[in-house]
């Protein structure tokens, strides 16, 4: 089950190869790069949606992901004029997200010290064993992740949740293949002794 | 019991909340860092501006510093 969902994933690759971009968007576009405010605004609503969902992923606090989404959009407004039209807009959106999603954990990671064990914490408020709703689920996943460092944390969001391949992890992130190869086989051997202390199976 | 599998999935499907972009904070932000770079444009043009006046005067001292022997004569 394990290499046929692996394969899925590999298969379900998010590259930029073989794209071709509409006219209107195109235009849409260089009217945005010249500083016109409603077509940037008439992007921004077009690919809000999915950026806001990719960020979700990155953080579950109302308040921070508005946050997160605004700074993504300014930084997406002050960059547009490097943007060459060599990737797909979204591709070169998510890099942005992913790299303002990486900074915020980093920071956070900085000022969290945590005191009771993740384990601890939720074998006592049996959260792992008993019936729980679907977005306890989602919010028990962003703090086991939690758990790891940010690099490693950002690979394993990509490439599980995000349906990322190494190559589409290294390009998204400026790393190298290798680079992200190590953090992945890392961040893996961590979350499988996370999920062990957890009591959750099939991890491989 | 759970599996990670499901884990995934579960966090894969999960929607995320409506989020507003506030466009006018966005530009807002934007006029106030590029006026930021007024002050430092100045700054920077002037330092330029100075060590060309001053060219004259420091580049025999430089000049002098790249040559050991007068370095060793200064000393």
């Amino acid at each position: 089950m394990d290499i046929a969902w692996s394969t899925l994933i590999l298969a379900s690759s998010t590259t930029s190869e073989a794209w071709e971009m509409d006219d209107a968007e195109r235009l849409e576009i260089e009217q945005a790069q010249r500083g016109d405010p409603v077509a940037f605004q008439r992007i921004s609503e077009r690919y809000k949606r999915a950026i806001t969902q990719q960020l979700w992923r990155y953080e579950r606090n109302q308040e921070i992901l508005h946050e997160l989404t605004q700074d993504v959009f300014m930084q997406v407004y002050t960059s547009l004029p490097s943007y060459r039209f060599e990737a797909p807009l979204l591709f070169w959106l998510r890099k942005i997200a992913s790299r303002v999603g990486y900074r915020y954990w980093k920071r956070q990671a900085s000022r969290m010290k945590r005191t009771v064990p993740l384990h601890e914490e939720l074998v006592n408020n049996t959260l792992v064993h008993s019936e729980i709703r679907e977005i306890e689920m989602a919010d028990l996943v962003q703090r086991i992740l939690g758990q790891l460092s940010p690099s490693r944390r950002m690979v394993i969001t990509l490439y599980y949740l995000e349906d990322c391949s190494l190559r589409d992890i290294a390009r998204r992130m400026d790393w190298s293949e290798t680079y992200v190869k190590v953090q992945l086989y890392r961040a893996r051997k961590q979350l499988k002794a996370l999920l062990d202390k957890l009591g959750i199976r099939d991890f491989s | 019991m759970i599996t990670f599998h499901h884990l995934i999935a579960t966090a894969k499907s999960d929607r995320a909340p409506d989020v507003h972009i506030e466009y006018d904070r966005i530009l807002q932000r934007h006029e106030s860092s590029t006026l930021q770079l007024v002050p430092l444009a100045f700054i920077a043009g002037g330092g330029l501006l100075t060590s060309l006046v001053l060219a004259p005067y420091t580049m025999p001292i430089i000049q002098a510093l790249e040559d050991p022997l007068l370095v060793l004569f200064l000393m």
